[in-house]
């Protein structure tokens, strides 16, 4: 078993660090806003919940608690979803023509060293507070931009044949909830999970209906179209907000990625080289997905994340249930 | 130990990787006011005006991109667009506007500007700019805002028509496009009457008549309805306006101003719809709402000639 004595996250803090994976991923890729795609965000996030939530809310806490062997595997989807997002967050510096984004590819891989030999307990306060931040500014949204809000807009047709399944592929907080919940209480892990599948099927498909409200009939354009959304909202002329969102963006990719990497590295024996054990790999995979975009496709992860995401969890209940059912006969 | 110097060296370091900028950076930039580009049978060729307004800078290139490396290398200093207010094009507006857009070369918010006139090679800081007198029309709904972006908009969704603000030799209006090029002008009442439906505008002034003064708009609320009458669809558009007062009392709408704000929506309808099939006032969304069989399912071309046989009703409320 892993890491079983520290319960460090609270509910909070989970459901924080889940909602920063998927924010992070918002911001940096190329987000179709329509009201199908809300509507397809608002369905997969309830399905992903519906699946889950048997495993959030059995009574046996054993059930939370992966093999050392299984969370061991766990690693590399993360760890490859990690490297995936470093390469979307460099492609969104690069379309709204930061100065240099390689430099702030290395100021990130900085921060994540640096994050990385702080206490868990850190990242944990640190995404606490930048959702709640979040929340503030995504309540200040439609105050600023109602009054260039067109409604017909949300009748667009788009063509959905293509929204199936994206978001299945945009969902890499599932490859990390089963190594969080080993480091949460069952009580925090129940509240982290009911804040995330909220979040994810209410507050994100607000967002993207707002969007698709302000960005009228360009819903697709190079870059995300959150920016666009920022540009046209009005009161952004007064207050400029873009470089806090900018910012925000990548604060919650960020912050995403020091969570991921902080449960990668407990579930091995404190080390002195498990920060750069977990660094150059990240590196390397983040390199070839900059340099090769197709390396990791969106199809890999419409099997990856439902396989280690759900498939693993439901698996290692599974095989709990078994082993106590086995340990109680041979009792009786 | 204390660290403390450490960490305020490392925090600086960040904060001067982060903003991208440092003296030679700054100085090595210059900021376009206005791109203009002109189109030709062997390529482009642009103008670029820097933000103070104090020097413009004329090269040729086969693409935007080439065109701005051109224009760098003439200033001597990359040419940044990222405060640009207004893109000036001669040539064929669908052509010339997908690839900055696309690339990320101009903000989709930028306003854009086609001219039937070749652009001089030189601007004069001392003269008006276009942007100027675009921004007055829009202000004064004389033309809807005519951005990037919804430029784009119209063009991949609706029907594939699309309105751009236009100079001509009798000034500013609007002029109709599709992806394969120019379709014709609008009528000053029409630009007025897409002006008027867009509510992009401050305050819209409707002029003395016979034996009335003028009034001025200050809000109008659209909604549009859609049904189907026998074979053709089958507008309702509900104009719901404010009016200024006057001298502290309330102003009703004349017959004659309902007139003639009535002739200004009939023109942009029939201008925009019956004679080029085009949507501009997010019709097709009004259909899809309003349920008209296959408003959802067709292509580009055939809600555009749907359009054609379209008929509209306006209908005129004034606000107490």
């Amino acid at each position: 078993m892993t890491n079983t004595d520290r319960k460090d996250w609270t509910g909070g803090q989970g459901m924080a660090l889940l909602l920063l994976c998927r924010l992070g991923l918002f911001f940096s890729h190329e987000t179709p806003y329509s009201t199908a795609y809300a509507l397809d965000v608002s369905m997969t996030a309830l399905l992903q919940a519906a699946l889950l939530l048997p495993l959030y809310f059995r009574n046996a806490p054993s059930a939370y608690q992966l093999p050392t062997w299984l969370a061991r595997c766990q690693r590399v989807p993360c760890l490859l979803w990690c490297g995936y997002l470093v390469a979307q967050l460099y492609r969104l510096m690069d379309s709204l023509r930061a100065a240099k984004p390689p430099l702030l590819l290395l100021l990130l891989f900085g921060v994540l060293l640096y994050a990385l030999t702080l206490p868990e307990v850190s990242a944990a306060r640190a995404a606490g507070l930048t959702i709640a931040l979040a929340g503030f500014a995504f309540l200040l949204l439609p105050i600023t931009g109602f009054s260039t809000a067109h409604v017909l807009s949300l009748y667009t047709p788009v063509d959905t044949a293509n929204l199936w399944g994206l978001e299945w592929a945009q969902s890499g907080e599932l490859l990390l909830m089963p190594l969080l919940r080993q480091c949460q209480s069952p009580k925090a892990a129940k509240q982290s999970f009911c804040g995330w599948a909220i979040g994810k099927a209410v507050v994100i498909p607000l967002t993207i209906v707002f969007g698709a409200m302000q960005n009228g009939r360009l819903q697709n354009w190079e870059g995300n179209p959150f920016f666009l959304l920022l540009a046209r909202t009005p009161l952004s002329d007064t207050f400029r907000m873009d470089g806090f969102w900018i910012w925000f963006a990548v604060g919650c990719a960020a912050l995403a990625m020091v969570g991921i990497l902080h449960r990668v590295k407990s579930v091995d024996r404190p080390s002195p080289f498990a920060v750069m054990g977990l660094l150059i790999p990240l590196a390397a995979v983040s390199g070839i997905c900059i340099l090769q975009p197709s390396a990791l496709p969106v199809s890999l992860w419409h099997w990856l994340i439902p396989l280690f995401g759900i498939g693993i969890p439901w698996a290692a209940a599974l095989y709990d249930r078994i082993h106590t059912c086995h340990e109680r006969s041979a009792s009786t | 130990m204390n660290r403390l110097p450490y960490r305020l060296l490392a925090l600086c370091s960040c904060a001067v990787l982060l903003t991208g900028c440092d003296h030679e950076t700054l100085h090595k930039q210059r900021y376009a006011a206005l791109f203009a580009i002109e189109q030709h049978a062997n390529g482009l060729t642009g103008t670029v005006l820097d933000l103070g307004g104090a020097q413009s800078y004329h090269a040729a290139g086969d693409s935007v991109s080439d065109l701005l490396a051109a224009l760098a290398l003439e200033a001597g200093q990359s040419i940044s667009t990222g405060h640009l207010s207004l893109l000036l094009l001669h040539g064929n507006v669908s052509q010339l506007l997908e690839e900055p857009v696309h690339s990320g070369t101009i903000v989709p918010t930028c306003a854009v500007l086609w001219t039937d006139e070749p652009i001089p090679g030189q601007w004069d800081a001392e003269t008006d700019t276009p942007d100027a007198m675009l921004q007055a029309a829009i202000a004064q709904g004389d033309l809807p805002a005519s951005t990037a972006d919804r430029i784009l908009g119209d063009l991949y969704g609706g029907s594939g028509v699309t309105a751009v603000a236009s100079q001509t030799a009798g000034g500013l209006t609007l002029s109709l496009w599709d992806s394969s090029g120019f379709l014709g002008l609008l009528s000053t009442d029409a630009a007025r009457g897409l002006a008027l439906l867009s509510g992009d505008w401050d305050r819209f002034p409707l002029p003395a008549a016979l034996g009335e003064s003028a009034v001025t708009l200050t809000a109008c609320k659209t909604k549009i309805a859609v049904r189907q009458v026998d074979d053709h669809i089958a507008f309702h558009l509900t104009l719901s306006l404010s009016v200024a007062r006057q001298h502290g009392a309330a102003v009703s709408l004349s017959d004659v101003h309902r007139e003639t704000i009535h002739a200004m929506v009939n023109a942009a309808m029939q201008e925009t719809l019956t004679q080029q099939g085009g949507d501009l006032l997010f019709l097709r969304e009004a259909a899809c709402r309003d349920r008209y069989p296959d408003a959802e399912t067709m292509t580009a071309a055939e809600w555009r000639i749907c359009l054609q046989t379209a008929t509209w009703e306006i209908e005129l409320l004034q606000h107490s």
